[in-house]
Parts: C-alpha cells; sequence; structure tokens
C-alpha cells in the first residue's frame, strides 16, 4: 500500500477578524498547486481514497487533487488535529493520499514510518509538498520513499 | 450571493433529532437537506465533499425508504415485521455516522464554504439543463427502463435545486417531481420485496407494486411531454 501525505498549499496570511480555519488558498497558491499535480501525473499516481482536513486551504488543496482520484473523497476532522490511532485506522485503500497541515503531517509521517510523533519536525514540510511512503498503516510500519518539495513536482510538468 | 448557513442550521438541528429520537420527519429533511447542499456545491463547481453528503444521505436514505414502506397500510404483516427490524440497524448506522469524524469534518468544512455569486450558479445551469433533457430523451427511449427512470428523477431534482438556488420559480418540475418520486415508491417497495419477501402474500404485494409500477410510468411520460418545453427554457434568462 502506498500513503502519499500532502500539505496543503500557499494560503492567505492570517489577518484580524479571519478565523484560521477559513483561510484558502492565494491564486498563486492554488496555480502552483495545480502544476505540482501535473508533476503527480506524470509521475503516474492516482488515488484510490483521498482524506483531507476540514479547513478552507485543506478542502481547497484536495480540490486540486481531484483529478488524481479514482475513488471516494472523505473529509475528516481527525486532521485538523495531531494524528491518533482513529485517524491511522481511516487509512483504506492501495493509494491513499491524506491532505493536511504542519505539523500534524509531519508527526503523521513520523508515526508511520518510526512510530512515534516527537520526530515530526525531522521532516521538512513544505506548502504543497508530497511525502510518499509505503507499506502497512500502523505505527512504525511504513518507509519514506520520497519527500517532494513542491518544486521539484512543477518541474516534472515543465519537463 | 448564496450562502449556505440557513440550509446548514437546518441539516444540524434535524440530523441531531433523526440520530438521536429516530425522528422519521428529521430523517426526510437530511436526505432533501444533503441533496440540496450537494446541489449548492455543484453550482459553486466543486467536487469536494460531495462523496461524504452522498455517504451521509444513503444513510438517511435507508432509513426513509423503510418509513416511507411502513407507511403504507397494505403491506403484509411478515415483510412489515422485517422492515421494522431493519429499521432498528439502519437507524443505528445513521446515529453512528452522525457523531462520526467525518460528518464533524463536513460540517466544520460547509460551516467555512465562501458564498458563490448568483452569476457563477447560473452559469452552471445550462449543463444541468441539457443532462435533464438527454435524460428525459433516454427515458421516453425505454420507459421501462428503470435505470433511466432513476436518472431522470435524479436530473430533475438536480435541476429543481439549482434554479430554486438563484430563486427561480420551479412549480412546474415539482410536478414531475411527484410522478417520477411515486414511481421511484414502487421501484423501491419492489427491490424491497424481491430481497425479502418469500410468502404467497408477498408475492400478491408485489403484483400490486408491478401495476402501481407500470401507472406511474405511464404518469411520467405524460408528464415529460407536458413539462418538457418548460425545461428547455428553465433558467434562461
Amino acid at each position: 500500500m502506498k500513503v502519499y501525505l500532502v500539505r496543503h498549499a500557499l494560503a492567505v496570511e492570517r489577518e484580524v477578524g479571519l478565523p484560521d480555519e477559513s483561510r484558502g488558498l492565494t491564486p498563486e497558491g492554488a496555480k502552483s498547486f495545480a502544476e505540482v499535480v501535473d508533476g503527480l501525473q506524470v509521475l503516474g499516481i492516482r488515488f484510490d481514497h483521498l482524506l483531507h482536513s476540514p479547513w478552507l486551504r485543506a478542502v481547497e488543496t484536495a480540490e486540486l487533487l481531484m483529478p488524481l482520484l479514482e475513488g471516494e473523497s472523505e473529509v475528516t476532522s481527525l486532521l485538523a488535529m495531531a494524528p491518533n490511532a482513529d485517524l491511522v485506522k481511516q487509512i483504506k485503500g492501495d493509494n491513499v493520499a491524506l491532505v493536511g497541515h504542519r505539523p500534524w503531517m509531519g508527526e503523521l509521517l513520523a508515526l508511520l514510518v518510526a512510530g512515534r510523533v516527537e520526530d515530526g519536525d525531522r521532516y521538512e514540510f513544505k506548502k504543497g509538498g508530497v511525502a510518499v511512503l509505503e507499506g502497512k498503516p500502523v505505527p512504525g510500519g511504513m518507509r519514506l520513499l520520497a519527500l517532494y518539495p513542491p518544486r521539484a513536482l512543477r518541474a516534472l510538468e515543465c519537463g | 450571493m448564496i450562502a449556505l448557513d440557513v440550509l446548514l442550521e437546518h441539516l444540524r438541528d434535524n440530523l441531531e433529532s433523526a440520530a438521536t429520537d429516530s425522528d422519521a420527519e428529521g430523517v426526510h429533511q437530511v436526505r432533501v437537506a444533503t441533496r440540496r447542499i450537494a446541489s449548492w456545491l455543484e453550482l459553486a463547481g466543486r467536487r469536494s465533499l460531495r462523496d461524504d453528503l452522498r455517504w451521509l444521505r444513503r444513510r438517511a436514505g435507508a432509513l426513509r425508504d423503510l418509513d416511507v414502506l411502513l407507511a403504507r397500510g397494505d403491506t403484509p404483516a411478515a415483510l412489515r415485521r422485517k422492515w421494522v427490524t431493519a429499521r432498528i440497524k439502519a437507524h443505528q448506522e445513521l446515529s453512528a455516522a452522525a457523531r462520526s469524524a467525518r460528518v464533524a469534518g463536513l460540517l466544520e468544512s460547509l460551516a467555512i464554504m465562501p458564498p458563490i455569486s448568483i452569476q457563477e450558479a447560473r452559469a452552471r445551469i445550462p449543463t444541468i439543463r441539457a443532462m435533464v433533457l438527454r435524460r428525459g430523451e433516454q427515458f421516453c427511449e425505454d420507459a421501462v427502463d428503470t435505470e433511466a427512470l432513476h436518472r431522470l428523477r435524479r436530473g430533475a431534482r438536480r435541476l429543481r435545486y439549482a434554479l430554486e438556488w438563484v430563486g427561480e420559480d420551479v412549480k412546474p418540475l415539482r410536478r414531475l417531481q411527484d410522478v417520477l418520486g411515486a414511481a421511484n415508491d414502487a421501484v423501491v417497495a419492489l427491490a424491497h420485496v424481491d430481497q425479502e419477501g418469500n410468502s404467497p402474500e408477498d408475492m400478491r404485494y408485489r403484483e400490486k407494486m408491478v401495476v402501481r409500477l407500470s401507472e406511474q410510468i405511464d404518469e411520467v411520460v405524460k408528464e415529460w411531454g407536458v413539462h418538457r418545453p418548460w425545461i428547455e427554457k428553465a433558467g434562461v434568462v
């Protein structure tokens, strides 16, 4: 099984009166991530399950990933909090994408690879970045195959 | 601008009463509200969250279908007992769904969706209208195909909700939807009898449903002919 952890693309800045969960993508963030999706397409990546956080920037990032989805998308409040056992249980399918936020995506990566969330900040997870994992979705049951910065995936699209 | 807030509040309230008290009207309203919200997402050009609404709607729908069947006075007693048992299980599934992280995420996400403009919504209506006309033609080519009937029913409903979002009068569509809905009730009853019925009494009930379905299909063909010209112009400014 492969798991693709995706950090949301570039969102509008925090501002007074705008709740954090209501921050959507900037036009540049959306455009840039659309190129990331093209890069994933060049790599032949498809998902049979797409889980995403309910926050607007994650919903809009998930929306841009829809052309790669051949199954069902699922919003879950578990991606808007620190990763836990319930979230890990939700990872079902052969090629599953999860779209969420920092620091939790790094912590989820660390949990799946090393079995402990404390190592999450060891991974440089850029906005619009994608980590590819393979193995069994249990704590410590996966290995990291790639951690793509968005620039690398955009370059694939151009090439 | 068209915002979701009022309808979302309606969904929250009814989901609570459907999940807690198994309230039949609440279940019905959950089904309707999830469809209307899916229509709003379609007009907003969003694909995300529609699978989640469908997932929730299926759970409410399973319960609602049983409520409609049980509301009929002519159901054989043995089938009725099976459907009462099935209703308890369907209610447990809806309650579990209502308390899931998926529905919590769905409600949180819908609450922060930015409103859409009426122009943006109107721009998507011609595509929906063309889909309904296409499905109507397909249904008329083979009016005994219940799958074509089902597609037309869903298409007509999508057009109705889309028109309602932009403030159009949809009275003529309601009549078509009523006859499509009545035909679908017979299809659902037949599916349940085929799955769970086995006594001679069940088979007599089945025959009654077959006759009712044929009558309703005739009604749909007639109403489609009456309403088609209106649909061709629906939503045209």
